[in-house]
């Protein structure tokens, strides 16, 4: 099985400097845990659009061997160059972090590439295992709920960051992963009217529930069973949600 | 609710009003008592018949029920949509009683998307179509996760851009962010926009009229995704912050043992107050409050909890609260949606015996 995993360019949220993105390490430790599943010959690719990113290199060193570096300006749009390398590794699987953290962080790319390729997408998941020709994802969802859905093969699936921990970074193996570097297709992004300015913290909406509730139903002293009734009453619609 | 009218009630014991105003306190006959209610007339319904143009908002209703991220999305369409424009609600098939939450929460159109069961792709499909049939101006999804996974095949689909998790939205501008959260981008509210969470207000005004659309037609294509099942989740293993479903112990309870007996019997996390932990009865991890875990929990069950400010803070957003207390004036009674002045240990062993 060939598996890809995507990697970007991240940036640490407190201090800016190059920081690999967490879900994509998380991702490559899935990778990993899938290859022990399967046949020997399983290998596992990163695989970058852009410039050689410090933190797109670190990612050798949590676990990652290989990693193809497609040169582009990190200014262009990496779905061209990203299919083309698509086309020709032909991939059974290529894992994605759930959102970028440094760029755009819009979390399109996989999707938009999904479509381009003609291939499926699961959002989140956090377990892959191989069920047959197909692919057995266990996606995580709010509020601590798991769906398992099946996947048809070549597939494209993002990671969620309640998925397994990342492998720790390790120096040597940081220093002796492989990299391969090929041009990439330049291909400029349309032009965008974004104004871009520092991130003001804006106040989220404070629930309308914190005030007092006057409409209540009030209960004064009832036997224990009509007590217990009623709370079964009202509870009931919230009960294996 | 009855409420007096005074001045009605002056009036009636008037005697007479010359040479000098002279009163009957005599019989009480004279006291006129009006229904407070009764004079409010029904909310006049907004209907939107000629739209300048559409504005879509996608919402999840897990559940058959709009929450409180769908009717943002709805308060955030109906902002971009101003008084001129209709908002065009795209739901999953909902129960009968629900288009009228729909209109109350701003949607003056509805299409139902026929999927009954998880299918994204096929959501997907139908949405860019409606988006084909319709051209409305903007679209606003969710960013919550099916509803961001939707957003994300639609852009995909109709090869637009989306402008993810906005948190600042007026029809001249809206705002995200984006460089791992040290920047923002504005820019004009393009097509596609998804909202984050607790931004961007619901609608409060008068109700509009949410009138039925027909369905899109879209060809059902065999997708990618062959099989969905939503597994079962232990409420015990929920982390406390994410949990539906609370129910939670203070002073008031004294057999601990059958208290994680009924949370488990009845699917419910279990917390505790500070007083709780602080004697050691149940683990720290489960104190609900400003020292402990701030709750995101639909529903709280409150046993033998007072409810001291800091506790109040842990439940701050939770909607449904039911309190069960012997003390009438606790702070929690104030707060709570369904109140109960008895024994917390009597009502959780009649509880559990329900179930």
């Amino acid at each position: 099985m060939n598996i890809i995993v995507l990697l970007s360019a991240g940036r640490d949220p407190q201090s800016g400097t190059p920081r690999p993105v967490p879900v994509e390490l998380q991702a490559i430790a899935l990778a990993l845990a899938l290859a022990t599943h399967l046949a020997p010959t399983t290998t596992i690719t990163g695989l970058h659009a852009g410039e050689p990113d410090p933190s797109v290199l670190d990612a050798l060193g949590h676990g990652l061997t290989t990693l193809t570096l497609l040169r582009t300006n990190p200014a262009d749009d990496p779905l061209a160059t990203l299919a083309a390398e698509i086309d020709r590794a032909r991939p059974d699987l290529i894992l994605a972090g759930r959102r970028g953290r440094g760029g755009t962080d819009s979390g399109l790319l996989p999707y938009r590439l999904a479509r381009a390729r003609a291939m499926p997408i699961a959002a989140d998941a956090i377990a892959i295992e191989p069920d047959g020709n197909d692919l057995a994802i266990l996606q995580s969802l709010p509020r601590g709920a798991r769906r398992r859905l099946t996947l048809a093969r070549p597939a494209i699936v993002t990671i969620h960051e309640a998925a397994p921990p990342a492998r720790t970074f390790a120096f040597r193996a940081r220093r002796s992963g492989t990299i391969h570097e090929k041009p990439g297709i330049p291909a400029p992004s349309p032009t965008d009217n974004h104004e871009i300015r520092p991130y003001r913290q804006r106040p989220r909406l404070i629930a309308e529930t914190t005030q007092p509730t006057t409409a209540g139903h009030l209960m004064l002293a009832p036997t224990p069973e009509t007590a217990a009734a009623a709370v079964l009453a009202y509870v009931e619609q919230f009960r294996g949600r | 609710m009855i409420r007096r009218d005074p001045r009605a009630e002056r009036d009636a014991m008037v005697v007479s009003r010359t040479p000098r105003l002279r009163l009957d306190r005599t019989h009480r006959g004279g006291a006129s008592l009006t229904r407070a209610d009764a004079p409010v007339a029904a909310p006049t319904i907004i209907h939107i018949a000629e739209p300048a143009f559409l504005v879509f908002a996608v919402i999840e209703a897990a559940g058959g029920a709009l929450n409180r991220h769908d009717r943002q999305v709805i308060g955030a369409a109906r902002t971009l949509a101003g008084r001129d424009a209709a908002v065009v609600v795209l739901t999953p098939h909902l129960p009968s009683q629900a288009p009228d939450a729909i209109g109350t929460a701003g949607g003056d159109r509805t299409i139902t998307l026929p999927t009954p069961t998880y299918d994204p792709e096929r959501s997907a499909a139908l949405i860019a179509q409606a988006i084909t049939d319709h051209a409305p101006r903007h679209v606003v999804f969710p960013e919550s996760a099916d509803g961001g996974d939707l957003a994300r095949r639609v852009a995909a689909l109709t090869e637009a851009d989306l402008f993810a998790g906005a948190e600042s939205l007026t029809p001249t501008q809206a705002i995200r962010p984006a460089q791992a959260g040290r920047v923002e981008l504005r820019a004009t509210p393009p097509r596609l926009i998804s909202i984050a969470p607790d931004r961007i207000a619901p609608y409060h005004g008068a109700p509009h009229a949410a009138d039925p659309l027909p369905t899109p037609a879209a060809a059902a294509t065999p997708g990618g995704i062959r099989a969905a099942t939503t597994l079962a989740v232990d409420a015990a293993t929920i982390p406390l912050d994410q949990a539906p479903l609370v129910i939670a112990a203070g002073n008031g309870v004294t057999d601990f043992a059958g208290f994680l007996d009924l949370a488990r019997a009845l699917g419910a996390t279990p917390g505790a107050s500070r007083v709780v932990c602080d004697a050691g009865a149940l683990p720290r991890a489960l104190q609900v409050g400003a020292s402990g875990t701030v709750l995101n929990a639909e529903c709280y069950i409150a046993l033998g909890i007072s409810g001291a400010p800091q506790h109040l803070q842990g439940i701050g957003t939770v909607e449904h609260i039911v309190a069960i207390n012997t003390d009438l004036h606790a702070a929690i009674i104030a707060r709570a949606g369904l109140a109960i002045i008895a024994d917390a240990q009597d009502v959780m062993q009649a509880l559990r015996a329900m179930l």
